[in-house]
């Protein structure tokens, strides 16, 4: 009953954040396939793609094998996991603001007090993101038919990023009536499904042994579904079943907890504070801890994972010449080198920049500033007290990468080299979110958020032709880049740091000067 | 005696909203001040003026005697604030909060602490994110309260207590004020302000229409007079107002000023029986409203 109305709510609320997400996932299949014919200009050279780059390790554990030699087959390949990525992130984001955050503050309660069915908000907010992932599917696959790509393979290509979209809410269905808070919630459903996505990358990197774990996890059906290289339909219905089942589990588990509760009960917390607690510095380490810790666990897993399996992998795969392509393109002569330092860059840089960006911006989303500002703490204070945050835990997690990394052949200068590098790149991240914090009241996310967007544009453009040098360098990371676009010297790496101060001063003085958004 | 907060001809506009238009008030050091006016009217954002969280578009503002937007930090060591809307960090216990917000303001009398966690019947381990409006007030109150503060800005602090802790609140703010520190209360609850409240501030539409002690205030307006008369006066009672006769009663409203007066003129009627109202704080309200 009145499960209309409500969803007339979510999408009066998200009118600027669905078509933004949905058209920024489709601009993204857009350009892929729109360039793909530039990189890969002949048969021979999709051939070569097809059989030899994507025998690469770190390319199958993160993107997954080509399923043919086609055009479409290779910009699936490069960009079809993650598609799926993005939508279950969009996805799981929006599922948990209009179930979790809703009862967190306190708006479920008036909307479960007026004549709403128990589960109607429930099945709002399923109803919004589900039919806004098959919009997902429909403007993809229009994008990729519009560039002359078969509709099959397009349609297939359109609902492996629904079916991530698809699977993201149904985990995030189910996490948000187990888990406390909101922030938790997305958090799990989103690891859970980051989890299944290196799951089927292992199984792809094992090869036919492995097939079978594949076939274990959601992702693996969603990239067999062999997108421009002979369709398989059916492994869809397993998606769609998957699914079915989550989201029969998410109302049942629904019906069996309190509104505002998770099924575990909350323990109690110390009745003082430790010595630890103290101060805007402490409160911070506080808020940020968890996530921090997670985040310099899961780089030091993964850089000793590459270095570990992965370093010899590539090297002997870069002497097979199968790189020589992306040697000529980046302007070196030793391909190995640049290929493991182009895999270290491309997991390290955006990744780490999203982790800067997020703490820097909790300062917006942290709802007791009214009381600790009120308090002798300047605003200075307080940003700085979540910005130490936002450049110390880059510096542990690129460490911890760092020196994972050196685990495989005991060069940890090496490792830590390679990592640590981009720093200064990360820290002109997270100044501007400051920036954009400090100089805007209400979009200051919007814009830190945007900024992240553009950088990644800008490398994706200049990776297949669209943005020249020159103007690449606008980016941060063009000055820290593996190729030869850059050569970092101390002079590159304390300019980028003396540019962060600046900018993260532009916002602290910009922050002094505004009201609060309270 | 000093000012602990002086204002002058204070404006704020949010975009195109005004919220206060010319706004002057006085809070005498010691005293309890009551900040009385409907939802919207302005007192939460007079507060975080004072606070220094939003900035002031025109006028004088001045706080413990410096500016409250530069002199933000030091300023805070003196004062304590509890917010109309208490929100806190979901994952730390009341307990944690309580301690964390004492440091931050660099004094804690934990004696004081455990005597008003008792007061106010909170248990201060259960985290954050599971405690009720009035709960939740109640940590942000026991954290003012035990850090012995020179001046309290308090916005509309009970609105989420039951009647058992707005007495105790009560008690503790009688307290405070016998301690000699200076209180401003913002509030929409009557008879609250006029248990505690030496002077009062009645604002309307972001700006003070009324301000002075209760009894000053009492004596602008008019006291409501029902009377009991051997015989009716035939032509009228000068000096009251809405009169109305209802067999041998009169009831009429007679301006304080003139109430000797018109006692005198009832008393030719035979008085057989006489009450008179002073104006409740209810009334003097209202006239500002209706």
């Amino acid at each position: 009953m009145n499960t209309s109305a409500l969803i007339r709510l979510i999408l009066r609320r998200d009118r600027v954040w669905q078509p933004l997400w949905i058209l920024s996932v489709t601009g993204f299949v857009a350009t892929t396939v729109a360039t793909i014919g530039r990189l890969l200009p002949t048969g021979e050279a999709r051939l070569h793609y097809a059989n030899e780059i994507t025998r690469n390790p770190v390319i199958l554990l993160l993107q997954g094998p080509a399923y043919g030699d086609s055009l479409g087959a290779a910009a699936a390949q490069q960009r079809g996991a993650a598609t799926t990525i993005f939508a279950a992130l969009a996805s799981v984001i929006l599922l948990v603001k209009h179930t979790r955050s809703d009862e967190e503050q306190g708006r479920r309660e008036l909307v479960g007090s007026a004549a709403v069915a128990r589960h109607a908000p429930l099945t709002a907010a399923l109803a919004v993101v589900l039919a806004a992932n098959a919009v997902l599917a429909v403007l993809i696959t229009l994008a990729c038919v519009s560039a002359g790509l078969p509709l099959d393979g397009s349609l297939a290509w359109g609902l492996m990023a629904a079916s991530g979209g698809w699977v993201g809410a149904a985990l995030a269905a189910v996490a948000v009536q187990v888990t406390h808070g909101a922030r938790a919630a997305a958090a799990v459903a989103f690891t859970v499904f980051f989890a299944f996505y290196l799951v089927r990358g292992v199984s792809d990197l094992g090869g036919p042994g492995l097939a079978w774990l594949g076939w274990l996890v959601p992702n693996g059906w969603i990239l067999r579904a062999r997108a421009f290289g002979d369709e398989q339909w059916w492994t869809f219905g397993l998606v769609v079943a998957f699914v079915a089942a989550l989201v029969g589990a998410a109302y049942a588990l629904s019906a069996r907890r309190d509104i505002g509760a998770g099924l575990v009960p909350p323990r109690l917390g110390p009745a003082h504070a430790r010595n630890g607690l103290r101060g805007a510095f402490g409160l911070a380490w506080r808020t940020h801890r968890v996530m921090a810790l997670a985040w310099i666990a899961g780089a030091a897993f993964v850089g000793a994972g590459l270095g570990l399996g992965g370093q010899t992998a590539i090297e002997t795969f870069g002497r097979s010449g199968a790189l020589d392509f992306w040697a000529r393109r980046t302007g070196t002569d030793d391909p190995t080198e640049i290929f493991f330092e182009l895999v270290v860059y491309e997991l390290a840089v955006y990744s780490v920049s999203l982790y800067a960006i997020m703490t820097v911006l909790r300062l917006r989303g942290e709802a007791a500033t009214e009381l600790l500002l009120s308090h002798p703490v300047s605003r200075t204070r307080w940003v700085i007290s979540h910005l130490v945050l936002a450049v110390a835990v880059p510096v542990a997690i690129l460490v911890a990468a760092g020196l994972g990394l050196g685990l495989g052949d005991g060069n940890f200068a090496g490792g830590l080299a390679i990592t640590t590098v981009i720093l200064p790149g990360i820290w002109v991240m997270a100044a501007i979110a400051v920036a954009a914090f400090g100089l805007f009241r209400r979009a200051g996310a919007a814009v830190g958020w945007t900024a992240l967007a553009l950088t990644v544009a800008l490398e994706v453009g200049w990776e297949v032709g669209l943005v020249s040098d020159v103007f690449f360098m606008v980016s941060p990371f063009a000055h820290v880049h593996y190729s030869t676009l850059a050569d970092p010297g101390p002079g590159t790496l304390i300019g980028l740091t003396l540019t962060a101060t600046a900018v993260t001063v532009v916002g602290l003085y910009g922050l002094r000067r505004r009201d609060l958004a309270l | 005696m000093t000012d602990a907060i002086s204002i002058h001809a204070l404006t704020k506009n949010f975009g195109q909203v005004r919220a206060l238009d010319g706004l002057d008030m006085t809070v005498r050091e010691g005293e309890v001040h009551g900040f009385l006016g409907p939802n919207g009217a302005g007192k939460t954002t007079t507060l975080r003026i004072l606070l220094g969280l939003l900035r002031k578009d025109g006028g004088e503002v001045r706080l413990l005697g410096g500016d409250p937007w530069a002199d933000a930090v030091e300023l805070h060591q003196r004062l304590a604030y509890v917010p109309g809307d208490v929100t806190l960090w979901p994952s730390l216990s009341g307990g944690e909060v309580i301690d964390l917000l004492g440091r931050l303001r660099g004094r804690t009398d934990s004696k004081r602490r455990e005597e008003l966690i008792e007061r106010f019947g909170l248990d201060p381990r259960k985290k954050a994110r599971t405690y009720s409006k009035g709960n939740r007030q109640k940590i942000a109150l026991i954290a003012a309260l035990a850090s012995e503060v020179e001046l309290l800005l308090l916005d509309e602090p009970t609105s989420g207590l039951d009647p058992l802790m707005e007495a105790v609140f009560r008690e503790v703010i009688a307290e405070e004020r016998r301690a000699g520190r200076t209180v401003l209360l913002s509030s929409h609850i009557l008879a609250e302000v006029e248990a505690l409240c030496d002077r009062v501030s009645i604002i309307r539409d972001g700006r003070i229409v009324e301000t002075g002690t209760l009894g000053r205030l009492r004596h602008l307006t008019r006291t409501s007079v029902t009377a009991e008369l051997a015989r009716m006066p035939s032509d009228g009672l000068p000096g009251a107002h809405d009169l109305v006769v209802e067999g041998d009663r009169v009831r009429f409203q007679a301006d304080t000023d003139h109430l000797g007066e018109v006692l005198a003129r009832l008393v030719e009627y035979g008085v057989r029986d006489l009450t008179a109202q002073p104006p409740t704080l209810e009334e003097l309200f209202m006239r500002h409203y209706r």
